[in-house]
């Protein structure tokens, strides 16, 4: 649990500004904010290894700062670009990883196949992470950290550098650690993992927490239910709730279907489809729209 | 006992890991054996059998000391640009277990160079002398690897740490007299000499085997002291707290 959670960094840098969340036993709570949103300082404020400026930290209902020790025992993180070491096996990396950290050797044992089995690299477990690939060595560390028996774990964007097929198997392994009633707490932003995946979203922006809520609810929560995404061509979509301009493409946003339907007809646009308002909407608005929108809809004299 | 044995299998899973390198690559060992061989041909044909007395106590010295040094501080520095260092102090481990666990599996690369040491002097008949320079290293590894750990844990860019911990290894084991006598240095500089800790070191393990150094031991003992001292107050100031 964050509760307003602030790092200021040496040189006057704000690492996050004010953090505030709960996560549960048995979720996936998943940090969502664009680059340098204040997610990794977040989970390394959590996992013990900065101190917050202010705020407060509990993992398990020990305090992050006071109580270190306790809180380390229960956690295991797998750090935003970590990598195992080039010269360990996948089996010696994990088993002796479990080891180090307290379990006998045959449940290591046990727990090392279990979780190379999951994540596709029981067969590549004799060699050298040295001879592995980027998203290849991204699943032994993911295997390191979920063979652990810790009762909260912090996975900091483990999936980039990983193609489709890891990335599911990281995805299952994930949902299966927490199906054994952990709790999950992981960053990412990738829309598209965050609708896969997350139980509850964290949307951050700028060190600050801007939307907590399971992906349904904040789906529901936004004041449009249908999007245009068409390519910019010089023709305009009318009557949008709100529009959004990405580099050569636009979204329109529309509160009903016809509306969205009659735009695309009074517009002329071609090639441009109407579609429901998914988790990346709810993105957009938070950490986009919401300023310009909120300026309009009270400038509105309806 | 149960608990004592949980931080044994700590350390043995830690050292494990981190002795992969040598296990992997055995070649490193025999570049180490080969390189005291040559010292004992060089140090003999120049010294005789005292050279030889040198090359066993002042060869101890210096590995040990880079051990701590190059070996601990370098692989600390790589798991920190690996990341790995954020796995173990994100858990029960803790950092003290951690950089002994390093320190051990670091350890291992020297077996095979003291076996050969150990072999020399037998063959000057100071079979004790190996044994004699094996303890007082143990402190001077100590040292040497909080002087590593302090260095790993503050620099700001860790892939540079080979460029701090090579140099300092060097300075402190070749320059000094760790494979000379002292008493060729004349008598102002051989003060400033000895107080380097492998000087130290090295002065007290021949004093223990037998040999005469000329220096006063209780000074090398002082001095041997006062630089674990200054090393731990340097490791509790790092951000990372070893001790």
């Amino acid at each position: 649990m964050a509760e307003s959670l602030a790092k200021l960094y040496e040189g006057g840098i704000w690492g996050v500004r004010d953090i505030s969340f709960q996560a549960s036993y048995g979720e996936i709570t998943v940090l969502l904010g664009p680059n340098g949103a204040g997610k990794t300082t977040t989970i390394n404020m959590l996992a013990t290894l900065i101190e917050p400026t202010s705020g407060r930290g509990y993992v398990s209902g020990y305090d992050v700062v006071r109580e270190a020790r306790m809180v380390r025992r229960v956690i295991a993180l797998m750090p935003q670009g970590g990598s195992p070491d080039p010269n360990w096996t996948p089996y010696e990396a994990v088993k002796w990883y479990l080891v180090a950290r307290g379990l006998s050797i045959s449940t290591a044992e046990r727990e090392t196949r279990r979780w190379l089995e999951e994540l596709g690299m029981w067969d590549l477990r004799s060699r050298t992470c040295w001879t592995l690939s980027g998203g290849q060595r991204r699943r032994v560390l993911a295997a390191m950290v979920l063979a652990t028996e810790a009762q909260v774990i912090f996975l900091d964007e483990p999936s980039s550098d990983l193609d489709v097929e890891g990335k599911y198997r990281v995805w299952g392994a994930v949902r299966r650690a927490c199906s054994d009633g952990r709790a999950v707490i992981y960053t990412t932003h990738d829309m598209r993992e965050a609708s896969m995946l997350a139980d509850k979203v964290v949307i951050i922006s700028g060190g600050r927490t801007l939307a907590i809520g399971r992906p349904r609810e904040l789906i529901e929560s936004l004041p449009f239910r249908y999007r245009i995404v068409v390519r910019n061509s010089g023709k305009s979509l009318p009557g949008f709730v709100s529009k959004i301009d990405m580099g050569g493409m636009s979204i329109a946003y529309y509160q009903t279907r016809s509306e969205a339907l009659s735009s695309i007809e009074d517009s002329g646009v071609e090639e441009a489809s109407v579609e429901h308002v998914g988790l990346e909407d709810v993105y957009l608005y938070y950490v986009k729209l919401r300023g310009d929108l909120d300026e309009k809809v009270s400038s509105d004299p309806r | 006992m149960k608990r004592y044995l949980a931080i044994l299998a700590s350390l043995i899973a830690i050292a494990r890991l981190h002795a992969s390198w040598i296990i992997r690559q055995p070649t490193w060992m025999i570049q180490d054996v080969l390189m005291v061989v040559a010292f004992a041909v060089i140090l003999s044909s120049w010294g005789g059998s005292r050279g030889i007395e040198y090359v066993v106590s002042g060869g101890i010295v210096s590995e040990s000391f880079s051990i701590g040094i190059n070996m601990v501080g370098q692989e600390v520095g790589f798991s920190r640009i690996t990341r790995t260092l954020d796995l173990y102090l994100a858990s029960p481990i803790s950092p003290r277990i951690f950089a002994a666990g390093v320190f051990l599996g670091s350890s291992l690369f020297m077996m095979p160079s003291l076996l050969v040491y150990t072999a020399i002097a037998w063959f000057i008949g100071k079979p004790w002398l190996t044994l004699y320079s094996m303890i007082i290293s143990l402190t001077l590894m100590m040292l040497s690897t909080l002087i590593g750990l302090a260095i790993a844990f503050s620099i700001k860019k860790p892939g540079n740490i080979s460029a701090i911990t090579n140099p300092i290894s060097f300075i402190s084991t070749a320059l000094p007299p760790v494979l000379y006598p002292a008493t060729i240095i004349p008598e102002p500089l051989r003060v400033i000499a000895i107080s380097v800790p492998t000087a130290s070191a090295a002065s007290i393990a021949r004093t223990l085997g037998g040999i005469e150094t000329g220096i006063d031991p209780t000074i090398t003992l002082a001095i041997l002291s006062l630089w674990i001292i200054a090393a731990v107050i340097a490791i509790n100031k790092v951000k990372i707290k070893i001790l």
